[in-house]
């Protein structure tokens, strides 16, 4: 398989059904690695950069766990590639500005990846889909045991690992869940929500992270301290909120269509109509149209759609994809008549019943 | 410092200096404004006359901003001002090398200084609070420039924690209370180092402090906490009328908490 055509397939792991899919995309562990005394990232000279990839490569190289890996040299790929790679969540906005001296690794079912040099040496993540925080962690920790192994990370006894920015010290951890809580925004009790959340010590953000608006009714919970707290402590809070968010949204769909099913069938019925006849969408509008299809899932109303059909829709109407599978750059007029073509073909024959 | 140069064509100091290669051979021409000027048209006019005094004292500033920038890692060399614009530090000797710098920081964003083991959340295991280098006095700023220039080998730990403790110069057993005295004596006479270390003596011993005042039984005076060749201990202030003293009991460590 060339190199082009595993980025394609970049969304394998979206495929699988998963627990708690309706509401919880995907869960994420990333953990912040960095080699001790080499100069971290932001101050490292281009020679020290290529220092610690050749150490890390070396690494990653001499263990048996990583074979079968794709090494993917960033300043090597075309920016479109790195686009598809940030919208599958497979790396970091950093990553997609591209670089000298980054590679990013993936595994072949590519629910770990392993950038190197991005903010930090070593950055570890491990995705899944649906509701499988412990999973994604375990992971990790497998990954790093292995890197750890030759490249001894840089510990202190009092502050735990050691990372660039000190917002990441201690345990190096970033835990996420990725939620898609479209009857907590037809309500309007996200914004009571996100104050909830934000009491338990997590943030709450858009779908690419910090800087980024909540499109298409996506929202990453994620812990934001990591000193003082063991990873399990971090995964126990995570998971307690994310089961509490889930059954606020669960209700809120459930009253709905209790409440006002006329209401809730006429959005869907709607959303469904631009979208199997529009000729032109931007993104925000096709997936602002999409998440309302989420709603009449659940209680197979839009059959044979399922859960992991849609959210797999809602990353590939996004323009990275789009111009990926098109095979090149393409205006973004010509992009919104592509996306909505895509839809139509996908959403044929699906109707309200 | 050597003298200052005179320009070659009159007596005026040289605010020039130009090199010229000529037939492979280096020549070096110390001029004046006005004869640089009738030199060359594109060299441009220095504007003061005494321009090595003012270098000189450029100079002079930029050593101060370098050491008031505070410590510097001596592995990559960052310095802990340049730290504060990006907040991103330099590489992992970094941390070691800001110490206690770092609390404010790492307290605004985790609201901890400092980490559990992984993995574990047996409360034994827990870190402690506090810096394991509490007792140090001196300002870190000063004391890692001095130690840069190799004038000062680092103080001792085990000096320091006698140097500090509730023990004059005389050797005499302080209370807060003298502590606090002698503090406020030391910032008169502007003896900053000293007050330092006694500042951090009347942190410890206020932190050591009984939630409610302990009453001597035989004279029913307040006691007072006191510390000693072997540790804290409570000692009656109507001393030297009564000489009662008692086992200070240990209040839990301050900032230690549950998971």
């Amino acid at each position: 398989m060339s190199l082009f055509d595993f980025i394609k397939g970049s969304d394998e792991w979206l495929r699988s059904d998963a627990p708690m899919h309706h509401s919880i995309v995907s869960s994420r562990a990333r953990y912040a690695r960095n080699l001790p005394h080499l100069p971290f990232v932001p101050r490292a000279k281009p020679e020290q950069l290529r220092d610690v990839l050749d150490r890390v490569v070396a690494a990653i190289n001499s263990s048996s766990f990583f074979r079968g890996f794709h090494p993917i040299t960033i300043s090597e790929i075309h920016s479109l590639y790195r686009l598809h790679l940030k919208e599958s969540h497979l790396l970091s906005s950093e990553f997609e500005q591209g670089g000298e001296h980054r590679v990013l690794y993936i595994s072949p079912d590519y629910r770990v990846s392993i950038m190197i040099n991005e903010e930090d040496h070593v950055r570890i993540q491990c995705l899944d889909a649906g509701f499988q925080l412990r999973k994604v962690l375990s992971l990790c920790d497998e990954v790093e045991a292995q890197l750890d192994a030759a490249l001894h990370f840089a510990r202190s006894r009092r502050l735990g690992v050691l990372t660039a920015c000190p917002t990441n010290v201690g345990t190096g951890l970033r835990l996420s869940v990725m939620l898609h809580l479209p009857g907590l925004v037809v309500i309007d009790k996200i914004e009571e929500i996100i104050r909830n959340v934000n009491q338990f010590g997590l943030t709450v953000r858009g779908i690419y992270g910090e800087n980024s608006e909540h499109l298409g009714d996506f929202f990453q919970v994620s812990n934001q301290v990591t000193l003082g707290r063991t990873e399990t402590q971090i995964c126990n809070t995570l998971e307690k909120v994310a089961e509490q968010v889930v059954e606020r949204e669960l209700g809120a769909r459930d009253a709905l269509f209790d409440q006002k099913p006329v209401v809730v069938q006429d959005l869907i019925c709607r959303a469904l109509a631009v979208l199997q006849n529009a000729l032109i969408l931007d993104s925000s509008e096709a997936l602002t149209h999409l998440s309302k299809i989420r709603l009449g899932i659940d209680r197979g109303f839009v059959r044979p759609l399922s859960h992991p059909d849609l959210s797999r829709l809602m990353i590939e109407v996004l323009p990275g994809h789009l111009q990926c599978k098109q095979g090149g750059q393409v205006s973004s007029e010509r992009r919104d008549n592509l996306r909505a073509t895509l839809l139509q073909e996908r959403l044929k024959g699906i109707s309200y019943n | 410092m050597s003298p200052e140069p005179k320009c070659m064509k009159c007596d005026k100091p040289a605010t020039h200096k130009i090199t010229k290669i000529v037939k492979g051979k280096v020549y070096d021409l110390f001029l004046c404004d006005e004869h640089a000027e009738t030199f060359s048209p594109y060299i441009k006019k220095a504007a003061p006359a005494n321009l090595v005094e003012i270098l000189h004292q450029i100079l002079k500033q930029q050593e101060q901003l370098l050491t008031e920038k505070g410590p510097v890692c001596p592995n990559c060399g960052l310095a802990y001002g340049a730290y504060r614009k990006t907040l991103l530090l330099g590489c992992s000797d970094c941390y070691e090398a800001f110490g206690r710098l770092l609390v404010n920081d790492l307290r605004k964003m985790h609201g901890a200084v400092s980490h559990y083991a992984h993995g574990d959340d047996d409360e034994e295991r827990f870190l402690p609070d506090e810096f394991p280098d509490a007792a140090a006095a001196v300002h870190d700023g000063e004391e890692a420039a001095r130690v840069e220039e190799g004038e000062e080998e680092p103080p001792e730990k085990e000096h320091k924690k006698e140097d500090f403790l509730g023990i004059d110069e005389q050797g005499l057993i302080l209370s807060l209370d003298k502590l606090r005295q002698q503090m406020d004596e030391a910032v008169k006479k502007e003896d900053f180092e000293r007050a330092a270390k006694l500042r951090d003596s009347v942190r410890l011993f206020a932190s050591v402090q009984p939630k409610e005042t302990v009453l001597c039984e035989k004279c029913h005076s307040p006691m007072q906490v006191m510390h000693g060749p072997k540790g804290f201990f409570l000692a009656c202030s109507s001393f030297p009328g009564c000489r009662n003293i008692k086992p200070l009991v240990k209040k839990e460590t301050p900032g230690k908490k549950g998971p």
